[in-house]
């Protein structure tokens, strides 16, 4: 697909907060494209940057540098009076179903308020729309005039994807949905999340730490570390045949029930995860990398394109991608 | 482990706890049995609401009011725990047995440094100050990967969340605790720093022998660090047996059902997930007419609507609370 086609589109993106002793970088100069229908998830441990990235696409945060397009409309760096306009757009739904719920409202009242906002119902029918939408997520329609506390985490979840699904957006930006979640329930949202991206041809921008959840939902990967994209790949190449030694690292220290009785074999990566207020010289990775040499410390790599015939499924077109890493240069 | 003739450590013996408030009676444990064997590593697993915690909690005598009832025995050795007044299960704690949670930022007190949290437990349990005291710090903060002294002044707030953790496992063994009681101690860390403190849990395991109870829902977790899983649902015992046998052959619908929602990292798509329908129930105060799991199981049949099952053992001694055939549940395995 080409630029043109792309529903959100993100360009040399800066998030840069003043702090005491200097400037953090939490997000750094980050591109990537997200087209119709698609669900790309952004990966990474605390302080990548993914959920700095994910507000300041909504105007939570400030950008300092770089741009976002929506639509080929540029969304950033824009009053709050024409960011109203792409409300109706781009919606977010949050880990957190019971802070982001308005205990005071009935659930016919927090799904109304928005499609009435919109203009996406009328006080005729707005009853009518709350429990189509209740019903798409799998609600009972009797339970809209009950509130928040009296619901489980999971079908509070469903209240928050409703509400967000309520003023038809196109792009939805999830930002560890599932975490709060047990397992079970956890499978039921993923479920509800793909169902509704089949029926209204939906875009996810899907935030989360669990590896195990990217792989099932989404459908190209952007791995960060320390505010920048290391690796941006289609899904399975990505979990087949990793490029970047960081996103090795990641995945093989996901626990994994099919190593039941082998545990203690593997050496996990040593160090920490570096403050973005002083990234290391050179590649941010090198001083925790098992594949590091001279010149990773001291000049900075940049996204290379994996090339064809760079590691892929052995069955298959051969995958596109790209790596931040002297090694894929 | 079986074929060793070391008494258990730690013997948990129909284990029951409610809670009684105002509306109604919350039986959050219902008849739990389980044992831990010296330098036996036993994971506790379940959702949220399945008894886990309080299970772990009791064994600690550490409820919040109003306290459970609690019914039942818990052994360390040769000692009873339950009903042992709390200036005695206090010394028991810390000395004896220790416990790490979720978040060791508030298992911190945020206004002292690391040496002083430290110093505070060696010389109330086993008093030692000034020198000997600094030495034992320097020591078990080795162990735990923290070198250096410099760490000693350092405020909580001014450490990683898995040095934090690392501070508070370096606190729990201080004592030199037969038994740790891990709550979800790497829920809140990234994956390669769980990665370094499951390591660091397999190190200490074997090198001081110590039984582990760790807590957790997270099924990969179990599947690299425990030898046996004890399986929980509605507050009771559903499955438990070995982990590598559990994991690849449960014999309880609900063990599997949990196996099946759990997107796996190492199979294309994630896998297929099946989700369980519906939620937990509610626990009152009254018996079961039913298997608990019956409502949401996939392989539910009419005797499963005619009272509670038993936990029944299998030939190779794993235990289970179904009336389906072993052969049946094995059979698309």
């Amino acid at each position: 697909m080409s630029q043109a086609d792309a529903l959100l589109t993100v360009e040399d993106l800066r998030v840069h907060f003043d702090v005491a002793g200097g400037t953090l970088k939490a997000v750094d100069g980050v591109d990537f494209q997200l087209f119709p229908g698609e669900t790309l998830a952004l990966v990474g441990e605390s302080g990548c940057g993914k959920s700095t990235l994910a507000k300041a696409l909504v105007g939570l945060n400030p950008i300092t540098s770089g741009q976002a397009q929506l639509n080929g409309q540029t969304i950033t760096g824009i009053s709050r009076q024409s960011r109203r306009r792409f409300r109706s757009e781009l919606q977010l739904v949050f880990q957190d179903p019971y802070a982001s719920l308005n205990p005071r409202f009935t659930i016919a009242e927090t799904l109304g308020e928005p499609l009435l906002l919109h203009g996406k119902a009328t006080r005729q029918n707005v009853d009518n729309k709350v429990c189509e939408l209740l019903s798409q997520v799998g609600l009972d329609t009797e339970l809209r005039r009950r509130y928040p506390h009296e619901f489980s985490g999971g079908q509070r979840q469903r209240i928050s994807i409703a509400r967000a699904l309520a003023v038809e957006p196109r792009l939805l930006l999830c930002d560890e949905v599932t975490s709060a979640l047990d397992v079970s329930i956890q499978a039921q949202i993923l479920d509800l999340l793909r169902s509704v991206q089949r029926q209204r041809g939906l875009s996810y921008l899907f935030i989360t730490h669990d590896l195990g959840v990217v792989r099932y939902i989404a459908h190209r990967v952007a791995v960060m570390y320390v505010g920048q994209i290391v690796e941006l790949r289609d899904t399975e190449s990505l979990f087949e045949a990793p490029a970047h030694p960081y996103t090795k690292a990641l995945l093989a220290s996901i626990p994994r029930v099919a190593r039941a009785g082998t545990g203690g074999e593997r050496k996990p990566l040593a160090g920490e995860v570096p403050s973005p207020a002083r990234p290391p010289n050179g590649c941010r990775f090198h001083p925790r990398c098992p594949e590091v040499f001279a010149r990773c410390a001291q000049e900075a790599p940049a996204l290379y394109p994996l090339r064809v015939g760079a590691p892929g499924p052995s069955s298959g077109p051969i995958p596109q991608g790209q790596s931040r890493c002297f090694l894929n240069e | 482990m079986n074929d060793q003739p070391e008494r258990d450590v730690l013997s948990v013996r129909d284990l029951s706890v409610s809670f009684v408030t105002r509306e109604r009676t919350v039986r959050a444990v219902e008849g739990v049995s389980f044992d831990l064997a010296p330098g036996e590593v036993v994971g506790l697993v379940g959702e949220s609401g399945c008894g886990k915690s309080v299970t772990s909690l009791t064994i600690l005598g550490l409820h919040e009011q109003p306290a459970g009832r609690v019914t039942g025995s818990i052994r360390l050795g040769q000692q009873e725990l339950v009903g042992l007044p709390n200036s005695k299960l206090r010394h028991v704690r810390g000395n004896r047995i220790s416990m790490i949670f979720q978040d060791p930022l508030t298992s911190l007190n945020p206004y002292l440094r690391i040496e002083d949290q430290l110093g505070e437990v060696l010389e109330l349990h086993l008093g030692l100050k000034g020198g000997p005291a600094r030495q034992r710090m320097l020591e078990i903060l080795k162990q735990v990967g923290i070198p250096g002294e410099e760490r000693l002044r350092a405020y909580p707030h001014e450490l990683s969340g898995g040095m934090r953790q690392r501070v508070c496992i370096a606190m729990a063994l201080l004592c030199n605790p037969e038994v740790l009681i891990a709550d979800e101690p790497t829920t809140m860390l990234d994956v390669t720093i769980q990665a370094q403190i499951l390591e660091l849990l397999r190190d200490l395991r074997r090198e001081r022998g110590m039984s582990i109870l760790f807590i957790t829902h997270d099924l990969g977790v179990v599947a690299e660090l425990c030898d046996r899983v004890v399986v929980m649902y509605a507050g009771r015992i559903v499955e438990q047996g070995p982990t590598a046998e559990l994991l690849s052959r449960p014999l309880h619908p609900y063990t599997e059902a949990l196996l099946r929602s759990t997107p796996r990292v190492e199979v294309p798509g994630g896998g297929q997930l099946h989700p369980i329908a519906g939620l937990p129930p509610r626990l009152s105060g009254k018996p079961l007419t039913e298997c608990a799991f019956a409502p949401r199981c996939a392989r539910v049949r009419e005797g499963c609507r005619q009272g509670e099952p038993a936990l029944t053992s299998t030939p190779e001694g794993r235990l289970r609370r179904c009336i389906i055939p072993v052969s049946e549940m094995t059979e698309r395995a």
